[in-house]
């Protein structure tokens, strides 16, 4: 096995863009994407200008205003944006079938081999890149490296329109000057941690022995500590198998009430359950979203020995990880449940594919 | 629009409409169905954006044409009234009365005149007739191996090849593939091919008569195809993408060959696999001197042995199968006896009728 070629594809300000590219009187102007202040709406997508004013995507559309009071607001239109992306995923599968999705507007390619036959992976970036704004009008940056991990932090390098190259011999410069946080399966609470062992950086990472990482971290603690050295096997994986079941809700009025919160998580565990049944597939990560009336959102989640499947035992883990929270004092807007960690379904693991 | 019907006649109209009104649709206008009364008929229209339906509808008497759009609720409302005499009126606002005996219910609905249409192309490219017979029985014949989700947006859906009088289709989900081919007595001048969305296939397959004289006309055109049954009308989307070249993955050459019995192997087969664990239907299918040896074997759970006579004189093979994907296609051959071929272990093996070519199941086995 040679060096992989991975693209990560990332469009620019997505939603944004396609408001702009269909309405010249957005164009140029501080545009959001997203509900109304009134439905209590966040913004789902923002333009480059309306950035400038500190407007980012998941902030409340309410707070958007403030900062920017001539900011345009845009309700969404979805079939707009998933007939972008479809264009886009087809570009995408000129070159090769691997293509990992991760949104409507950003994915992994492995071009090792890809149908053209073209042997550098940033002439195919440049290429799709090109096809994509020939066809939709709309930009992509582009991050092309020899793992996952680099071609995704390499495609917001440079952005909107970039095109950023991390060539194996200077995959450990680039990780060495990387901020902590950007690491993948760095979340707020990790890089907390991470900056209580006065690890900022990556190469404040790659100091720490794999022993010492793994026993602040656990499992993650390989993981990191591999990164750090610019190795990261991980394999764009087509999205044949959902990754997670979950389901969420918003309230209608932000709780405080422990009673109410518990009933509604209990209901969302056991929604949880008739999906994972209808999947055929039991998880051993549960993960409780919150988000308080802030704004802010936390994310909780325990992993366990055995996989489950019941709407009473993920429930039991829940109010555990609920205790996690400030769940009864800061009032909450949103609660949701999600499962992950499903077993490799063994009849298809070995199920080969005909050869197209 | 005023009209009088029975309860039966509308009934059955509305129930085929039912199938194809969007489900989860976030526009109001999607639940609804399109009624339009002109003078000889009622015509029931519903849609979801990919695929629409008219259908022509036959009621007692028509006492003033009109258009409105009324809320699938009417339907559940029909199918409760006991009494076969149903008057139904609709207000210049759009207001439905609907009236039984001594019930009346009023249902709001919304103007006609926003009922999206599926725009059919400017330029028909062709039309061809064919028996409503036989495209029910090719798409039986293989729809349930297309790809169940949209993950791989070309396989969620059975493609059609039609040149001059020859049909061929085949529906695959990478792991097996069904094909059919077929002559019709009439033909096209020029070549289609069209990958028609599984959802359509669904429920155009529950429409078609098994009455070998009935007939259907297909309008093809650049992005949708037109079904022409005799009181109704399907319009469909195609799924706009390349459909993989199945040919390649046909075997031509075999070494193994074997001739079983269907109804002994499908039933095997089907005990075998009540010992495989839910996920995991793997069944080992052994050929060797005129027998077929059928092994399961689930950790912890149980284990299934089978042995039946068949006819076989290759070499001895053991083949790993997911047990669905055999019983899928027991199901639709008609044959008594069915052909097994196979290259090794490793390879696509073929499953069909003896002495059939027409159709053919090729299925990839699970790696050991």
């Amino acid at each position: 096995m040679g060096i992989k070629k991975i693209i990560h594809m990332d469009m620019d300000a997505f939603y944004a863009s396609v408001e702009q590219r269909d309405d010249p009187g957005l164009r140029g102007k501080p545009v959001i994407v997203g509900g109304t202040p009134q439905e209590r709406g966040v913004v789902a997508a923002c333009s480059y200008e309306a950035r400038k004013f500190g407007i980012h995507s998941a902030m409340s559309t309410a707070k958007a205003v403030v900062l920017c009071p001539s900011v345009l607001l845009v309700h969404p239109n979805f079939k707009k944006y998933e007939e972008a992306s479809s264009i886009i995923n087809k570009i995408f599968h000129e070159y090769t079938n691997l293509v990992e999705p991760l949104s409507l507007d950003e994915a992994y390619m492995d071009v090792t081999d890809n149908f053209m036959e073209i042997r550098s992976a940033t002439a195919i970036a440049k290429e799709i890149k090109e096809k994509i704004y020939a066809q939709t009008r709309l930009t992509a940056s582009a991050g092309v490296s020899y793992c996952k991990f680099l071609a995704k932090i390499a495609s917001g390098f440079k952005k909107p329109d970039g095109l950023t190259v991390v060539t194996p011999d200077k995959a450990l410069d680039f990780i060495a000057k990387l901020p902590i946080g950007s690491f993948h399966g760095v979340g707020k609470v990790t890089e907390k941690h991470m900056h209580e062992l006065n690890i900022r950086t990556g190469a404040d990472l790659r100091k720490k022995t794999l022993k010492e990482l793994e026993n602040y971290f656990g499992k993650s603690g390989a993981w990191f500590y591999y990164l750090a050295r610019g190795i990261d096997d991980s394999a764009v994986e087509p999205n044949w198998i959902r990754k997670s079941i979950g389901r969420e809700t918003t309230l209608s009025q932000d709780i405080t009430d422990m009673t109410q919160i518990r009933e509604i998580l209990e209901e969302l565990c056991f929604d949880v359950e008739r999906d994972l049944k209808n999947e055929d597939k039991k998880g051993r990560t549960i993960t409780l979203k919150v988000k308080y009336h802030d704004f802010k959102q936390i994310t909780r989640s325990i992993t366990i020995d055995s996989q489950v499947q019941a709407g009473a035992t993920i429930n039991k883990f829940i109010q555990e990880l609920l205790a996690k929270t400030d769940a009864g004092k800061k009032k909450i807007r949103l609660l949701g449940v999600s499962m992950h960690g499903f077993e490799e379904l063994k009849g298809t693991s070995g199920q080969m594919k005909l050869g197209f | 629009m005023k009209l009088k019907t029975k309860r039966t006649e509308i009934l059955d109209s509305l129930q085929i409409a039912q199938y194809f009104i969007s489900t989860g649709s976030t526009l109001p206008l999607l639940s609804n169905i399109l009624f339009e009364a002109d003078n000889d008929f009622l015509y029931l229209s519903a849609t979801d954006m990919d695929i629409s339906v008219r259908i022509k509808c036959k009621v007692d008497k028509i006492e003033q044409p009109g258009k409105t759009t009324i809320p699938k609720k009417i339907i559940a409302l029909i199918k409760e009234f006991t009494d076969d005499d149903i008057k139904i009126e609709t207000d210049k606002n759009d207001n439905t009365k609907v009236q039984c005996k001594k019930a009346s219910y009023k249902i709001n609905g919304l103007p006609a005149e926003d009922f999206p249409v599926l725009q059919l192309d400017e330029k028909k490219l062709e039309s061809i007739k064919m028996s409503q017979k036989l495209l029910k029985e090719i798409i039986s014949k293989i729809y349930y191996a297309a790809l169940k989700d949209t993950t791989k947006r070309n396989l969620n859906g059975v493609f059609f090849k039609f040149e001059g009088n020859k049909i061929e289709a085949v529906a695959t989900d990478a792991h097996r593939l069904a094909y059919y081919k077929a002559d019709m007595k009439t033909g096209v001048k020029s070549k289609f091919d069209y990958i028609i969305p599984l959802k359509t296939i669904n429920e155009i397959v529950k429409v078609l008569s098994d009455d070998d004289t009935k007939e259907i006309i297909i309008n093809f055109y650049d992005k949708v195809i037109e079904f022409q049954l005799e009181n109704m009308e399907i319009v469909s989307r195609i799924i706009d993408e390349n459909y993989p070249n199945y040919n390649q993955v046909i075997p031509k050459e075999f070494h193994m060959e074997a001739f079983v019995n269907k109804e002994e192997f499908a039933s095997a087969i089907r005990r075998a696999a009540t010992i495989t664990s839910d996920k995991s239907k793997i069944v080992i299918i052994k050929l060797d001197k005129n027998k077929l040896v059928i092994n399961a074997q689930a950790q912890d759970e149980g284990e299934a042995f089978e042995e039946i006579d068949i006819k076989y004189d290759g070499e001895p093979i053991e083949v790993s199968y997911n047990a669905a994907y055999i019983m899928d296609v027991l199901k639709v051959i008609e044959s008594d006896t069915i052909e097994i071929k196979l290259i090794s272990s490793m390879n696509p093996g073929i499953i069909k009728g003896k002495g059939n070519d027409d159709f053919l199941y090729i299925v990839m086995p699970i790696r050991k």
